[in-house]
C-alpha cells in the first residue's frame, strides 16, 4: 500500500513537472517570436521614416524649395551636381551636479561622508539632409543623417 | 571517327560548365562575387557601343537607371525583386541590387550592392527612387539574416546558418543558399548573354 502511494506520488510529480516544462518551453517560444516580431517592427518603423524623406528623390529642387523654404547651403560637385543642405543644429544641456561632504569631529576624524553626485549632461548635434540635383533640376538622390 | 566523338564530348562537356559556372559564393555574413567583380570580354564592341547595349538592357528589363553613381565610364542600375516565398524559403526574401558596370572598349567589369530583405509577416515592399525600403502600412520585416543562434532558429526559418553557444556553425538550409545563389547567377549570366549577342 505505502508503495502503491509512493508511485501515485512519483508520477503525479513527473506529470506535473512536464507540464511545467511544457508551459515553459511555449512561453519561451512566444516570447522568442515576440522578439522577432519587435525587431522587424522596429526597422519597418524607422525605415517609413528614412523613406518619407528620401522619397523627395526624382521630385524637382523647386518643389521642395517651396516646401522646406530656404537651404542653409549649396555646393556644387566636380561633375555638376548641386547638393542643397538643409542642417539643424541641436543642442542643450540639463541634469544637475549634488556636491559631495565630509563632517569631522575637533580632532579631525571623519563622522560622516558623503561622494558629490554628477548627473549634468549636455548635447549638440546637427541634423542633415543633402539633397543632389542633376542638371535639369531633378533631385537624383537624397542622403540624412548626423554630422 | 573516335578523335571527333571525344571532341565533342569534351565540347558539349566544356559547355556545360561554363553554363552552370557559379559566379557568386555565399558564407554567413553575406553573398560575394567571386574575386569581387566578373569581366565580360567584348573585343568588337567600342565603350560607346557597351553603353548603348546597357541602356537597352536597362530598358527591356525595367531595370532603373541611377544617374547618381554613374558617370562617363560607369553606368549604374538597380532592380528590386523577389527571391522566393515564404512557402519555399520560410520567408518571403526580397533583393534590392545595384549593378555598376564599369565599360571600357573590348569589356565590362561588374560589381554589385545588395541588400536582401526578409518579409516573414507578409509585408509588401516599396522601393523609392532614393533606393530606400519601407513596408505598406509599416508592416514588420527586415533585411535578411544569413545566420541565427540556434535557439531562435524556429523563429527564422529563412536563415542559411545557425550557430550555437559555442560558436560553431552548420548549415540548416541549404535550399536557401542554393536559392540565392543562383538568383544572383542569373543576373550575370543574362547580362553576359545580353552584351555577348
Amino acid at each position: 500500500m505505502k508503495n502503491l502511494i509512493l508511485f501515485s506520488v512519483f508520477v503525479s510529480c513527473l506529470s506535473t513537472t512536464s507540464s511545467i516544462l511544457k508551459a515553459q518551453t511555449l512561453a519561451s517560444n512566444n516570447t522568442k517570436a515576440r522578439a522577432r516580431y519587435n525587431k522587424d517592427k522596429v526597422y519597418a518603423t524607422t525605415q517609413r521614416k528614412i523613406f518619407n524623406i528620401t522619397s523627395w528623390a526624382g521630385a524637382s529642387i523647386s518643389d521642395l524649395l517651396a516646401k522646406w523654404g530656404n537651404f542653409t547651403r549649396k555646393n556644387e560637385l566636380p561633375n555638376g551636381i548641386m547638393v542643397y543642405s538643409f542642417e539643424y543644429t541641436y543642442s542643450g544641456s540639463g541634469g544637475k551636479y549634488t556636491p559631495g561632504y565630509t563632517v569631522t569631529d575637533q580632532f579631525g576624524n571623519v563622522l560622516e561622508e558623503k561622494a558629490g553626485k554628477d548627473n549634468t549632461y549636455s548635447y549638440n548635434f546637427t541634423e542633415y539632409y543633402d539633397f543632389y540635383v542633376d542638371k535639369n533640376q531633378f533631385i537624383i538622390h537624397v542622403k540624412t543623417g548626423n554630422r | 571517327m573516335k578523335k571527333i566523338f571525344v571532341t565533342i564530348i569534351l565540347l558539349v562537356v566544356v559547355k556545360t560548365m561554363s553554363a552552370q559556372q557559379s559566379y557568386f559564393t555565399c558564407d554567413e555574413i553575406a553573398v560575394y562575387l567571386n574575386k569581387g567583380s566578373v569581366t565580360i570580354n567584348l573585343p568588337n564592341l567600342s565603350k560607346e557601343e557597351i553603353k548603348q547595349k546597357i541602356q537597352s538592357l536597362i530598358k527591356e528589363r525595367n531595370y532603373v537607371y541611377k544617374p547618381y553613381y554613374s558617370n562617363e565610364s560607369l553606368v549604374s542600375f538597380r532592380d528590386f525583386a523577389r527571391i522566393c516565398d515564404k512557402s519555399k524559403c520560410g520567408s518571403d526574401l526580397i533583393a534590392k541590387t545595384i549593378f555598376h558596370l564599369a565599360c571600357n572598349a573590348g569589356f565590362v567589369k561588374i560589381t554589385i550592392d545588395y541588400e536582401i530583405y526578409s518579409s516573414f509577416y507578409g509585408a509588401e515592399l516599396l522601393i523609392n527612387d532614393n533606393d530606400d525600403v519601407a513596408s505598406k502600412n509599416d508592416v514588420p520585416f527586415a533585411p535578411y539574416e544569413f545566420q541565427i543562434w540556434d535557439k531562435y532558429a524556429d523563429e527564422y526559418p529563412e536563415a542559411i546558418y545557425v550557430f550555437n553557444k559555442k560558436g560553431k556553425t552548420k548549415v540548416k538550409n541549404g535550399e536557401v543558399q542554393k536559392t540565392i545563389l543562383n538568383f544572383f547567377n542569373r543576373y550575370i549570366t543574362d547580362i553576359k548573354s545580353y552584351l555577348e549577342n
